[in-house]
Formats: C-alpha cells, sequence, structure tokens
C-alpha cells in the first residue's frame, strides 16, 4: 500500500531527517525557521521533526508544488479528519510497538503469536481510518487525497477484514496444530507445510480418530523441544509471511503518520498566522527551466518575515518585491532600514512554496530553486580579525562546494569582518562569479566599494534595492530600488546608541555594526 | 578428531613416502624431532597447528627431520603441486567435506532408534557418492606432474567404476525415490501426536500468503527456526518409526542399504584425507605469500658438510605479518662454503638479528621436511637434529641462576649434537657481564667448531666474529635513510666497531652532548 499524498511516486522517506547537515543548520537558524517548525509542531516532537524535514527537502518540479499545494488545501479544510487519523495511527503503533518488543531473530513459534498480536492492532487502526475516509470521501478536492481515500476504503473491505479476523483466530490454534512432511535427508524430516484439519463432519467437536499415535511423555522438557522444532519449521514460513504483512503494514502507516504531521504543522501554522490577523497564499511558482537561460521571477505583495510575524504579530509591515529578471539582488542602505528582515523573508517564503505550503504574502509569483543557502554573518567568534574571516571564509567554501546553478544563496553581510577593500574584492568576485554560473543570489551588504563596482559594471542582470531613510529621520521598513550610497546610516545610529564616532572605532579591528 | 587408523598414515606409495623410497627411510634414532620450545622459537608452531589439530597423527611428521633425499623430493613435488591453486581446490574440498561427513558417521553410529539411525546414514552415503563424484570430476581435467598426486587420481578413478561403489549409487537412488513418495502428517492435541498418511488438508500457509498478501510491499526477512537441527531425539525417531510402520517395503529396503554399505568411507578415500593436511594448510600459506610478491622456493638437498647458502632468506612470521598489515620484508643472503660451518651475526640492536637466526632455522626444517621455504634460492644440508637456544624471559631472580641455567642447557645442547646438526644460538650470556660473555661465547664457539655442526650465533661480543677459519662474520646494518627504519639487512662483512653506534645515539637525541644540552641548567 502507499500514501501517495505528498509525493506521486514514492512516499515519504525520512532517513537522516534526525540529522542536519551544517548548511541546514544555518538555514534554520539564520532564516528564524525554528520559529515556523516550533508553531508547526505546536508541542509536538514528531510533527516538529517530520516538518523540518520535509521544509529542508524542498521540490524540485513547479508540477509536483502544485499538487502538493491541492494536498495541503484539503488538509486545511479538514483539520479534524487530519489530527484523528494521525492520533489513531499513532495509540496503534504504540500499543504494536508494544507487542512487537524483542521480535528480533525470534523463532517462528513467538514470532506468529507476535504477529496476530500485532496485525489485529493495526486492523483496528486500518478500520477507524477507514472510519475517518468514509466522512472525507466525498468533500476532497485533490486527486492524491481522493485516490488516499479510496484506497482505505477497498483495500479493507468488511469481508476481507473478516476474513483476516477469522485467519488471525485460526492461527491461535486453539484445536491443536497439523502439519505434513517428508522424511528428508537424514532423520528430521522436510517440506513441512502446516495444514487445516478437515471439517468433521455434524459432529465437528469430536476428534479425528485415524492414524497412529502416542502420548507425550510427562515432563519431558527434551520431548517438548523436540516436538517443538516440528512446529517451527511448518511455522516458518507462516511466521515469515504473517511479521512481513505486520511489518509492512506499519511501514505504510508509520509512513502515513509522516505525512499526517505535515500536514497537521501546515495546519498548526495556518491557524497561527490566520490568527494573528496575516495574510497567506499559495504562490504561483515557475520552474523547471534551466536557470542560465530563463529569466528569474520573484514578485509579490504583502511579503512579511513569517518569523517575525510570529514573534509580533499584527504590528509586522509586509512589503513589496518585483524583482523579476533579476540574478543578482544587491541590497545596501540604512541600518533598522529592513534589510535583514527582506532576506529572511524572501528565503522563509522560498522555503515554503516549494514544500507545497502557503507563503506569508498576499500574492506571490517565484521561480524554484533545487536548495537554498544562507551565508550569514555570525555574532559568535568575536574574537582575532583573522580568525573570523577564515571562518567565514571555510563557511563560504563549504557552500561553493555543493552549490548548482538554480539554487538560491541569502548573503547577509558577509566579508564585513575584513576591511572594505579586501571584503569587496572578495564579494564582487564571488558573487558574480555565481550569479553568472546560475545561482540567484541575494546580497546584504554595507560594502560600497563591491556595490559601487557592480553598479558600475552596468550587468543588467542585478537589481539595486535601497533601504530608504526620510529625510526627518524616522525610518519606514521600506526597500525601494536604489543605487548604493556611500554613506550608510549606521554612523547616526552608532552616535544615537553610543555617543561615538563610529568612524574612529572603525579603524579598529573588528565587526561592523549591522542592519 | 577424527578418528582414522593412523598404523596406515605415510606408508609407502602414499603421499608422504615414495612407493621405492622405503629402502632408505631413516629410523627414529638417525634423527630428533624438533621440541616444542624449538618450534615456538622457531615460529612455525602456528603454521603447522591447524593441521595437527584436525590431524594429530601428523605432528610427528612436522617435527621430525628427513634424511632421505628421495623422500623430501618426492614430498616437494607434491608440494609444488599443491602450490596452484586450481590443484589444491579439489584436494582442499575433499578433505573438508570427507571430514565432515566423518563426524556426521560417528554421530549417526551412536542413534539408538534403528529407523532414524538408517535415515541419516542414506543421507551420510548421498552426501559420500556427491563428494567423491565431485572431486572426480574435478580432478580429471587437472594437470598433475607429482607422481604421489597422479597415483591418488588414479586410485579415485579406479574406486569410482568399481563394481561396490556403482551398486551403492543404484541402490541409494532407488532407496531415496522410495521414501520422496511418502507425505504423512503429524496432528499435536495437547499431549498427542498422531501420525499419518496426507490427504487433502489444505496448505494453510498459502492461505495466510493469500490473505495477507495485499499488505506486501517488499520481499519480507525469513524467520528461520532457532532451534537446532532435529534429529537424534526420540520424538522425531518415534515418528519416523510410525511412518516406517505405515510403510513397510520402503523402509526394509532403506534398512538393507545400511547394513550391506559399511564402512561407507572406502580405504582409498580415508587415506587420501588423512595424508592431504600435511600439504594443504602449509601451502595455502606459501599461496599467499607468493601472491604478496614474496619469493618462495624448493630447495636442493644436498649432503651435511657440503657447501650450502641461500638468496633473499626470511622470516615466515614476518612474511605473514605483510599479508595482514603491510609490514615491509628484508630477505638476506646467506653462504657457507667449506670449511665455513658457524655465521656470528652482530650489530644493531631492534630487530633483524634475530628475525635472521630464526629464517636460518626454517629454512633447514621446512626444507628437511620436504616442504619449501621463505627464500628465493636454497641449497641445504641434510641435519640429523635442529636445537635452538633462545633468551627465555624465566622468573630467575638471580643473574647467577640464570647463567647457571644457560650454561646447563648448552651443555645438554652440545652432548646430543653432531657434525650433521644444526644449531642457533640467539643472545647467548647477555644476561652476564661483557668479560664472561666473551670468555664463554669464545670457549664455546670452539668446542662447536670442533664438533662441525652448522650453527648460527647472535651475540652482542663482536670479538667472537673476528676468529676467522670455520667462522663468517654478518652484521646487522642501521638503514640509511632518514628517519631510519626499523628494518635492518644483513651483510656479510667485518663488525663496525662503535662508529655505528655513535651514529645511531645522535639520531636519537642521545649523545652526550645532546644530553648534555638537554640538562643544563
Amino acid at each position: 500500500m502507499k500514501v501517495g499524498l505528498l509525493h506521486a511516486d514514492d512516499d515519504l522517506v525520512l532517513d537522516g531527517a534526525a540529522e542536519l547537515s551544517e548548511h541546514q543548520q544555518d538555514l534554520v537558524a539564520d532564516l528564524g525557521l525554528d520559529l515556523l517548525l516550533e508553531a508547526m509542531a505546536a508541542g509536538d516532537d514528531h510533527v516538529h521533526g517530520v516538518c523540518t524535514h520535509v521544509l529542508l527537502h524542498g521540490l524540485e518540479d513547479a508540477e509536483v508544488v502544485t499538487r502538493r499545494q491541492g494536498v495541503v488545501a484539503d488538509a486545511l479544510a479538514h483539520p479534524e479528519a487530519v489530527a484523528a487519523m494521525y492520533a489513531a495511527i499513532g495509540s496503534g503503533l504504540e500499543t504494536a510497538r508494544r507487542s512487537a518488543a524483542g521480535l528480533y531473530r525470534e523463532s517462528p513459534e513467538p514470532v506468529v503469536r507476535r504477529s496476530v498480536e500485532r496485525l489485529r492492532v493495526l486492523l483496528d487502526v486500518l478500520r477507524r481510518l477507514r472510519g475517518q475516509a468514509r466522512r472525507v470521501q466525498r468533500s476532497v478536492r485533490s486527486r492524491p487525497w481522493q485516490a488516499f481515500v479510496e484506497q482505505l476504503v477497498t483495500v479493507v473491505d468488511e469481508a476481507a477484514d473478516n476474513e483476516m479476523e477469522s485467519l488471525l483466530e485460526e492461527l491461535t490454534f486453539p484445536r491443536g496444530m497439523l502439519l505434513s512432511a517428508r522424511v528428508g535427508r537424514g532423520a528430521t524430516g522436510v517440506n513441512h507445510v502446516l495444514r487445516r484439519p478437515r471439517a468433521q463432519g455434524w459432529l465437528s467437536r469430536s476428534v479425528d480418530r485415524s492414524g497412529d499415535s502416542f502420548e507425550l511423555p510427562e515432563r519431558d522438557d527434551e520431548a517438548v523441544a523436540a516436538l517443538g522444532a516440528w512446529r517451527e519449521r511448518a511455522l516458518g514460513p507462516v511466521a515469515t509471511e504473517l511479521s512481513g504483512a505486520a511489518d509492512d503494514l506499519e511501514a505504510f502507516l508509520r509512513r502515513l503518520r509522516d505525512e499526517l504531521a505535515f500536514l497537521l504543522g501546515a495546519i498548526h501554522l495556518a491557524d497561527r498566522l490566520s490568527g494573528a490577523g496575516l495574510d497567506t497564499c499559495f504562490p504561483e511558482v515557475v520552474g523547471g527551466h534551466d536557470p542560465r537561460t530563463s529569466p528569474p521571477r520573484w514578485s509579490g505583495r504583502g511579503l512579511y518575515d513569517p518569523a517575525l510575524a510570529l514573534r509580533i504579530g499584527a504590528a509586522v509591515v509586509p512589503g513589496d518585491l518585483d524583482a523579476d529578471g533579476a540574478a543578482l539582488v544587491v541590497v545596501t542602505g540604512a541600518n533598522q532600514g529592513g534589510k535583514s528582515t527582506l532576506l529572511r523573508a524572501i528565503g522563509a517564503t522560498q522555503v515554503l512554496a516549494q514544500a507545497g505550503l502557503f507563503v506569508p504574502a498576499r500574492a506571490l509569483r517565484l521561480e524554484l530553486r533545487p536548495r537554498v543557502y544562507a551565508h550569514f554573518g555570525r555574532e559568535e567568534d568575536r574574537g582575532l580579525t583573522r580568525g573570523r574571516l577564515e571562518e567565514e571564509l571555510a563557511r563560504m567554501q563549504r557552500i561553493a562546494e555543493r552549490i548548482r546553478a538554480g539554487d538560491l544563496l541569502l548573503a547577509n553581510e558577509s566579508f564585513a569582518s575584513t576591511n572594505e577593500a579586501e571584503g569587496s574584492a572578495l564579494a564582487h568576485g564571488l558573487f558574480t562569479a555565481l550569479a553568472d554560473a546560475g545561482v540567484r543570489v541575494v546580497v546584504v551588504t554595507h560594502l560600497y566599494e563591491f556595490a559601487r563596482r557592480l553598479r558600475e559594471a552596468g550587468r543588467d542582470d542585478t537589481l539595486f534595492l535601497r533601504a530608504r531613510r526620510e529625510e526627518d529621520g524616522s525610518r519606514p521598513f521600506r526597500l525601494e530600488p536604489g543605487a548604493p550610497e556611500p554613506t550608510s546610516y549606521g554612523r547616526d545610529l552608532y552616535l544615537d546608541i553610543f555617543g561615538g564616532d563610529p568612524d574612529v572605532e572603525r579603524r579598529r579591528p573588528g565587526p561592523r555594526p549591522r542592519g | 578428531m577424527v578418528v582414522t587408523d593412523a598404523g596406515r598414515i605415510g606408508r609407502p606409495g602414499g603421499l608422504l613416502h615414495p612407493p621405492e623410497g622405503a629402502a632408505t627411510l631413516p629410523t627414529a634414532a638417525d634423527t630428533e624431532p624438533l621440541t616444542d620450545q624449538a618450534l615456538a622459537d622457531l615460529g612455525l608452531d602456528r603454521l603447522f597447528a591447524p593441521a595437527i589439530e584436525d590431524a594429530p597423527w601428523l605432528d610427528d611428521l612436522y617435527r621430525r627431520p628427513c634424511a632421505d633425499p628421495v623422500t623430501i623430493r618426492y614430498r616437494q613435488e607434491i608440494a609444488a603441486g599443491l602450490a596452484d591453486p586450481e590443484v589444491a581446490g579439489p584436494f582442499e574440498r575433499l578433505v573438508a567435506d570427507v571430514r565432515r561427513l566423518q563426524l556426521r558417521l560417528q554421530a549417526t553410529s551412536r542413534v539408538p532408534h534403528a529407523v532414524a539411525r538408517h535415515s541419516w546414514f542414506l543421507a551420510a552415503a548421498e552426501r559420500y557418492l556427491e563428494v567423491v563424484a565431485t572431486f572426480h570430476t574435478a580432478i580429471r581435467h587437472v594437470e598433475l606432474r607429482a607422481a604421489g598426486l597422479v597415483t591418488a587420481r588414479d586410485r579415485i578413478a579406479t574406486l569410482v567404476v568399481g563394481a561396490h561403489h556403482r551398486a551403492l549409487t543404484e541402490e541409494t537412488a532407488a532407496v531415496r525415490s522410495a521414501l520422496d513418495r511418502i507425505d504423512f502428517t503429524v496432528r499435536m492435541q495437547g499431549g498427542r501426536v498422531t501420525v499419518d498418511r496426507l490427504r487433502d488438508e489444505p496448505d494453510l500457509a498459502a492461505q495466510v500468503t493469500a490473505t495477507f498478501g495485499r499488505f506486501r510491499t517488499r520481499t519480507p526477512t525469513p524467520v528461520e527456526p532457532t532451534a537446532t537441527e532435529a534429529g537424534g531425539d526420540q520424538i522425531t525417531a518415534r515418528i519416523l518409526e510410525l511412518v516406517a510402520a505405515q510403510h513397510p517395503t520402503a523402509f526394509a529396503r532403506l534398512a538393507t542399504l545400511h547394513d550391506h554399505g559399511q564402512p561407507l568411507i572406502d580405504p582409498v578415500v580415508a587415506d587420501l584425507v588423512a595424508e592431504l593436511p600435511f600439504y594443504l594448510g602449509v601451502m595455502s600459506v606459501f599461496r599467499r605469500l607468493d601472491a604478496a610478491g614474496l619469493p618462495v622456493a624448493y630447495p636442493e638437498l644436498v649432503a651435511h658438510d657440503a657447501a650450502c647458502g641461500a638468496q633473499d632468506s626470511y622470516d615466515l612470521a614476518v612474511g605473514l605479518r605483510r599479508l595482514s598489515d603491510g609490514e615491509e620484508v628484508v630477505a638476506n643472503g646467506w653462504r657457507l662454503d667449506p670449511p665455513e660451518r658457524i655465521l656470528v651475526v652482530t650489530g644493531a640492536n631492534q630487530g633483524g638479528k634475530t628475525t635472521f637466526a630464526r629464517a636460518f632455522a626454517q629454512l633447514h626444517h621446512l626444507a628437511a621436511i620436504g616442504l619449501p621455504v621463505p627464500a628465493r634460492a636454497a641449497t641445504v644440508g641434510l641435519h640429523d637434529r635442529l636445537r635452538t637456544h633462545f633468551e627465555r624471559q624465566e622468573r630467575m631472580t638471580s643473574l647467577r641462576g640464570k647463567l647457571q641455567d644457560e650454561l646447563l642447557r648448552l651443555h645438554e645442547l652440545l652432548a646430543a649434537a653432531t657434525d650433521a646438526s644444526v644449531v642457533v644460538l640467539n643472545e647467548t650470556f647477555s644476561s652476564t657481564t661483557l668479560e664472561d660473555a666473551r670468555t664463554l661465547g669464545r670457549t664455546f664457539l670452539d668446542r662447536l667448531t670442533a664438533l662441525g655442526a652448522r650453527v648460527v650465533y647472535v651475540t652482542f661480543v663482536e670479538e667472537l666474529a673476528t676468529t676467522g677459519g670455520s667462522v663468517v662474520s654478518m652484521v646487522a646494518g642501521v638503514a640509511e635513510d632518514d628517519p631510519p627504519r626499523r628494518t635492518f639487512r644483513i651483510e656479510r662483512r667485518p663488525p663496525d666497531g662503535l662508529a655505528h653506534a655513535m651514529a645511531l645515539a645522535e639520531r636519537y637525541g642521545l649523545s652526550e652532548d645532546a644530553l648534555r644540552r638537554r640538562f643544563a641548567p
């Protein structure tokens, strides 16, 4: 049986989901995905784990995204059914796990006994899922949900259910066991086959009297073990079949539970965001083209940083993005001007969209990117200047080793740990090379020299955004297209907060103030 | 362990002695077997142990040098034949298969219930015929040069076309096919076990597959019975007795097969399986050395007082470590041209010298029992006994006690040695004073010279190497590269004197200057 909700071909595979790679950890921390994941989990560790995995393994095909958007929309429309199925599987698996304990490398007889117990529990879960499936059968709209519901209702119907229950009862051998065999090589017997005793006519309770028999000697452990060996041979194939069926059914339920966990996470997140009065929408995704020949697409209305929204609610100020055609987006301008917020909004939106989820925006159209990487300046390691730059370069090296055409790189104040000339040269070479290789790059930077050189190069795939500062000094969270300016507004803030001149401080090695 | 008629082992015409060699067979008084201690000193105990464990009658053959060159040549040819894995393969399989079968037959003969015993015997007979046929087929087209191996093959070929073997083959097949037609059922209900003919009871396992197959997405891991193979137990025997009673004709024929088929394993096969292990384990080791690029030689045997020597001889234990962890093997050559009889080995500590002495002794012993040697080429004189004297790590507390023990052992050694003996002395007198070691060593060398035995004498007393006459000086030198390798080449030249020791001290930062600087305030 297949779940087929999140993927058309393969069910969700969570291998290695527990271990996040280094860049995945960076991405979670830098984009504030941890807050999103907490909201999705709503206290359930399993939901947290599954959602982390799905968010970090984005889809790479626009049609697949559209398919999953339909599945998520159905889940949002039937939250009680999703929650009830998830809970039913959870408690059933817990009970089955108790009967399965110690199953490893046991002999056929106890395996049959335990497998009968496990199958009874799992069939009961299946029965409850079937009940839920019947309730939503007419109202789900997406094709994957319809197919899934159809499968639950038909694979095990009432007749099959009864047949299984009676066979499981027969396998507890309430009236003894019959097997057939041949002499074989040696004196062990071979070809042991478990048999169903013949019907015994109208007197069904009478004992079959044919054949020659003997009584097992009393309290003879050796005799009991020897007879057990005969039974085990006949039960081997049955044990294999039954435990295989129980394993596969349980595996199906586990996969279903994983997929439901993701959908439950989506329901939780939607509740939180709409509870705060914020808009969400399913984005229009385009993709599947060669990133070097197809023009970049990312434009939207009412974008906001979902992590910030979860923290401060309706106080978040949405903004617009018009970056179609830009392979390289360079954001400069005033501190506290919303530059990092914009970067996080872009990153989170991309991640959510590629998981087939709704996005924090009123409307959005974007292209798919196989992977999203983040390179944010680090607060820690504020030790030697040299050491910090090396740390940054090492991180960037790991990214550069993995990143491919079509991927998205979000860089926040990269190379701010060295002086402007060095940092600019590094940034210019690196980011233009990546952009030319087909990587989509968004750079937030204070490195004016870098921005200026880029501007003078006159590349038509580069978009410059500037955090604007109103003349009266108040700073709305607005970013508009605009050429980089030689002074950022950090100096103002520095003077405000520290009461000293940052130009004097800046001559010392150390980090720059960041937006 | 398999009980074998040990009296048959080593008969002329087998794999260990040539048919015509009987006349020159040495008597036990001529030669002396290696002691446990000597085997351990030479590092040969581990080479022979696996074979001896399975075939204890080989123990004396491995220990006792053979004084007959014809026999040694005969064995060398067989060993050389078995060095080829295509030749060795069928022989190795035969030994393994027949051994397993012998153990099974022993167990079978102890089964108390006749029906079970007969049934086990049938299985053993089938296996025996299979094993012989497999060997016969496998060996038929292999090119054999060694006379001993050709004889063995011819005997098997004669065996399989013999009347007895063919009758056994036919009757075994007939009884099996009769038994295979019997399908019986066993019903277990409480403590009652009922045996009957199979009628039309449906297959319940198939029903389970049909019903629960719908959940299956992959091939399940088979659940195997954990109980050890059933067999000698009473219950199985009683079940089979009931089956036998319900099918008297087939089981009567089985009983006849059992009674007329004894002994199952023909002496031709049994003898082959008893003697082959002398070569098989050892040759698999030499095959691996050869595959690792190390030389293996079949030495030429000469009279005990003739010129002898070896090229690129190495210690077997070091060669084996190369196989396991890639350790570098340093091979050395040596020569003894009359009147030379004694190699005195001096030079750098740590490696080389003991290994050289061990390789010298291994070479002589392996050559004398008809096996190949770890060297590129060798000419080896026959010997009557090989005595070793390695420094012992004993709980002897006083130096006097230790020296006394050493002298007692040397006295016994000298008394036993003849001019045809090989003596290996490793770091003798190392626990006494230099003066004692010099005096005792010189005295002892004189006596060995007078005796005329072949000797390797490893010592730190360099003067002993300059005696001349029958003494050849061999020196372990330091490799010239930096840092120094742990292995040393041993060359025929006068001893180094102190220069070499100074160089080593400098390199390890232990020269006087270095030590002064280090401890300067």
